[in-house]
């Protein structure tokens, strides 16, 4: 498999994730914007990157999600349970095609069979008509309504030609042109896009440029794969083909509707002066609907009066060539004559009262949010040294970096500046000087003392109505030109930058393949076992050779060496831990889809889940807790609550703790118990036991009969459960992980079921005794006491063998005979192991106690992984083998 | 395609994202003097991108005419 594609598997299913919490989060809370945009994103993302693989049946079922997304976005659909459960569905399959792509790198060949209705489901929805495309619903927001369109600030730098070609094209057809300007993001190239390309594809192009960014990167670090140039296209197609085209990148393009009119006037500069004049008779004109005397006198205007005005010239060649099209719009041509009247305020006046001592200051580059991000960084930076020591370096260094990402932005003079406050903070010994400069950048003062205010107007040009006398026509001169929304969306990013940083920081998480960390564990285990040689050696020093000083200078050796193996292997472990969130996150919406089946209200309530396990342990806990919790909400609670006198609304709790080297995770109903007298019944019955032993049993013990193999009450066996293997399925997994279930109810109130497991299976305690001359391991939480009794006190109960301890009898089992070992020398003494197995206590005879140690339990494998005698295998710091007993299996 | 050819970088036929790599290894290797793109017919947005940035003039334009508008409209180039 690809990385690529490995890497899509993997984030796909935490977007599948993040994507079911939010829509979870949201049937609680459907007024949630920020949820919904999260789901939205995580959608759209994934979309996105399917995109880059041949998978078109994921990819169909993902859009029809997300154009849903949009319309609930939109406020034009409200969610509602039913339209979640599709949904959900969707993303169900989803999940199952990305398991399949897992195995065999493609989609099921059912899969647009199944996707089918998935989709037609999904789009139900938006039946409601038109089925907009998302970039067309994104943009439309801001073309509709009575709010005037900014018009992007790029039209007057469109050549005369592109710009008169579309408006007569335009004005003609009476629709509108639309600018769409396209900011790829910079990773685009690796979604697969070529701007440039799906540029060339707009139809009905009028104009075409490439806008370069403020600055190039220097080649030694240019980076050929991000993508830094932004796009701007003019085009009289209709904006349902634009935004089509443009689906895939609505949020990084933007459509903007402009009437012919507004588009014939940009790029003009302000006439002024005699050839104002002019505008009367050419009006006139027009009014009398002589439209080849209006070209031809345009014409004539433009080469004779005009001629040393560039500006009127400008306008009169525009105008004569619109009014002799056929079909133009009369306002095109009014506006026109508008401007050449120039009955606009003259903004020539603006500029000339414009202080002549201040220098017309350029506008600006706007900041990008990484330079902010920098800029900010350094402030953060300086402000948090203290030592004086470091002061002088950080300064220079803030400096530096920040003066770069400043002249990177095309801000020459603000680096220019950094700079020297940056010498004048070292001179003074203080950051402050630089603090001060790098935050006046950040938040530049408002133009107003600086410039004068010129009327916002320019971006606020509306189509000019007919007959209006005060059609805007005058171009402010570019020079005084101030920027209000570059300049004001420069401080609001500023300002952002200062908050939002911190959680856009790369993140410093590693995903690192699991093979590697079980290789590292398996390696600190070998270390562990040669370390654990260091003794013998030492031993050896001092019997053999006879140096007691050597043998000291090992040990001490060994303690250094241990303590750092144990901090080794602690560290492997901390790795290896995952919070039990990991499971439990995938329960809110099992109990939603459960509870909706079963028709029961169910709250979850999820405690403890930053409690954390070993991987292995968490990954064996989902199918057990899925059976408590199913068993819970089909048996444990009652379809009519209201008849016990409870809350319509059951609770269902998961919690978390860790008590010690375990974890306890408790699930709890509030639901009608277990009842011990139906326990007994139905043991008879099922002909578990005959019905005396089943009376003797304690109500604990009866309601422990439903971890029995082959255990049901349910009268019926449901979709949600009741298969009868339940319970003893969730004892086996969780005994299996080296943990136990225990499980305590009371009648009427609810039940609890906990699973106690072990924090980390990679270590086990173990003891070693000594059977017939030769070692053995027995986990040591199996162990509860070691006694020594005299052989008289063993009794014999027909062919068993037992003892009497505080007055319990407890059975005897020789592992000798068990284990077919040669029978040890009688003696007075049998050492005695008490275990507990299945919580009944158990005497093991063997020949001597040996030492507690920490071993790596290695399962066997090969020819022996048959044999369940045994869980596996230690190596021994003398590099003997142990074999770790299975008490349960041996015993049995 | 992209190649060296003396000191001349040629783009022919089709130059897909990968090419952007290429191109800009010719160019920070400092050997070659200018750009020939008669052979060109596409170019991805990458290897466009490239071209603006190169601080080599084209001798050549493409023959398409998109294409060879947007070249021939190139900024002064970039990093000196």
């Amino acid at each position: 498999m690809s990385p690529l594609l490995a890497q899509f598997l993997v984030e796909a299913r935490e977007q599948i994730a993040a994507t079911t919490d939010g829509l979870l989060g949201l049937e609680r809370d459907p007024h949630s914007v920020s949820l919904l945009n999260g789901v939205f994103r995580s959608v759209h993302t994934l979309k996105g990157s399917s995109g880059l693989f041949d998978f078109p049946a994921l990819t169909a079922v993902l859009h029809a999600g997300e154009d849903l997304l949009v319309t609930l976005r939109e406020q034009r659909l409200v969610l509602d349970p039913a339209m979640l459960d599709q949904i959900l569905a969707a993303l169900d399959l989803v999940a199952e095609w990305l398991d399949h792509i897992e195995d065999t790198e493609s989609l099921p060949d059912t899969a647009a069979e199944r996707g089918r209705p998935v989709i037609a489901a999904l789009r139900g929805w938006l039946s409601s008509p038109p089925a907009d495309e998302p970039a067309a619903a994104a943009t439309s927001g801001t073309a509709d309504g009575d709010d005037t369109p900014a018009l992007p600030a790029w039209l007057d730098s469109v050549p005369d030609a592109a710009l008169t070609g579309a408006a007569e094209r335009a004005g003609v057809a009476g629709v509108p042109v639309l600018a769409v300007t396209y900011r790829p993001e910079s990773q685009c190239f690796f979604k697969g896009d070529d701007p440039l390309a799906l540029m060339a594809q707009v139809p009905d192009r009028a104009h075409l440029a490439v806008e370069p960014p403020a600055a190039w990167t220097p080649l030694a670090e240019y980076d050929p794969f991000s993508c830094v140039l932004a796009f701007r296209v003019l085009t009289t197609a209709p904006r349902k083909e634009v935004a089509h085209l443009l689906r895939y990148v609505g949020d990084q393009s933007e459509i903007s509707d402009i009437a012919p009119a507004d588009l014939a006037l940009a790029g003009l500069s302000p006439v002024t002066g005699p050839a104002s004049s002019l505008a009367e008779p050419l009006a006139l004109l027009l009014e009398r609907g002589d439209r080849a005397g209006l070209a031809e006198a345009a014409r004539t205007m433009a080469g004779d009066e005009a001629a040393g005005d560039t500006a009127a010239a400008t306008v009169l060649r525009r105008l004569a060539r619109l009014a002799g099209v056929e079909g133009m719009d009369p306002a095109v041509l009014e506006a026109l004559i508008g401007a050449l009247r120039g009955d606009d305020t003259p903004p020539a006046e603006t500029a000339g009262e414009e202080p002549a001592d201040l220098p017309p200051t350029p506008p600006q580059p706007p900041l990008s949010e990484p330079v902010l991000r920098v800029l900010n960084e350094q402030c953060r930076t300086l402000a948090a040294v203290r030592s004086a020591a470091w002061l002088a370096g950080s300064i220079g260094a803030a400096a530096k970096v920040a003066s770069n990402a400043l002249r990177f932005s095309g801000r020459g003079d603000d680096a220019e500046r950094v700079l020297q406050a940056g010498a004048a903070a070292l001179d003074a010994g203080a950051a402050k000087p630089l603090v001060d400069a790098i935050t006046a950048i950040l938040n530049p003062p408002p133009p107003a003392p600086v410039r004068k205010p010129a009327p916002p107007k320019r971006t606020l040009r509306k189509a000019a109505a007919p007959a209006k006398a005060q059609a805007p026509a005058k171009e402010q001169p570019p020079v005084s030109v101030p920027q209000p929304a570059a300049a004001n969306s420069s401080a609001a990013a500023a300002g952002n930058g200062g908050t939002h940083d911190g959680s856009e920081r790369p993140s410093t998480v590693l995903r690192v393949d699991q093979g590697r960390i079980d290789a590292l564990m398996n390696l600190i285990g070998e270390l562990v076992v040669a370390k654990n040689s260091l003794p013998f050696l030492a031993r050896r020093a001092e019997n053999v050779y006879g140096s007691r000083e050597m043998a000291r200078e090992i040990k001490e050796q060994h303690a250094v060496i241990d303590r750092i193996a144990l901090e080794l292997r602690n560290g492997i472990m901390q790795v290896r831990m995952l919070p039990v969130s990991t499971v439990f996150q995938r329960f809110p919406r099992l109990v939603r889809d459960l509870s909706r089946k079963l028709n029961k209200h169910v709250d979850l309530v999820i405690e403890g889940e930053d409690t954390q396990a070993d991987k292995t342990v968490i990954e064996n806990l989902f199918e057990p807790i899925l059976h408590l919790v199913r068993n819970s909400l089909d048996h444990g609670i009652e379809t009519d609550r209201a008849a016990a006198g409870k809350p319509d609304a059951a609770r269902l709790t998961l919690a978390a703790s860790q008590d010690n080297d375990q974890v306890i995770i408790r699930i709890t109903d509030d639901g009608r118990g277990i009842d011990p007298v139906l326990m007994r019944d139905k043991a008879v019955e099922k002909g578990l036991m005959d019905r005396d032993a089943a009376q003797r049993l304690s109500d604990g013990e009866a309601m422990n009969l439903i971890f029995a193999a082959g255990f049901s009450t349910a009268a019926a066996v449901t979709d949600v459960s009741g298969r009868g293997v339940g319970m003893d399925a969730v004892r086996t997994a969780i005994e299996k992980t080296g943990g136990r279930v225990e499980l305590t109810s009371i009648p009427g109130t609810g039940t609890t079921v906990s699973l106690h497991l072990p924090l980390s299976m990679a270590v086990t305690r173990v003891m070693t005794l000594e059977v017939s001359g030769r070692q053995f391991g027995i986990p040591m939480d199996e162990i509860a006491e070691t006694v020594r009794i005299p052989r008289a006190d063993v009794v014999a109960i027909k062919d068993k063998e037992a003892f009497l301890l505080r007055d319990r009898i407890i059975p005897l089992v020789h592992l000798d005979r068990v284990l077919d070992l040669p029978p040890k020398t009688e003696s007075e003494d049998i050492a005695v192991l008490v275990v507990r197995i299945d919580k009944q206590p158990v005497g093991l005879a063997i020949e001597a106690f040996g030492e507690g140690m920490e071993v790596i339990v290695k399962p066997l494998d090969g020819p022996l992984a048959g044999m369940p005698d045994y869980l596996g295998t230690a190596l021994l710091g003398d590099g003997r083998v142990l074999l770790v007993m299975n008490l349960k299996e041996i015993v049995e | 395609m992209i190649r060296l050819e003396g000191t001349t970088i040629h783009l022919e036929d089709a130059c897909p994202v990968e090419e952007a790599e290429r191109l800009l290894e010719l160019l920070q290797s400092g050997t070659a003097t200018g750009i020939d793109l008669d052979g060109c017919r596409s170019v991805h947005t990458a290897v466009f991108q490239l071209l603006l940035a190169a601080p080599l003039p084209i001798h050549t334009l493409p023959p398409e005419p998109m294409l060879a508008g947007l070249l021939a409209g190139r900024p002064s180039p970039g990093p000196a």
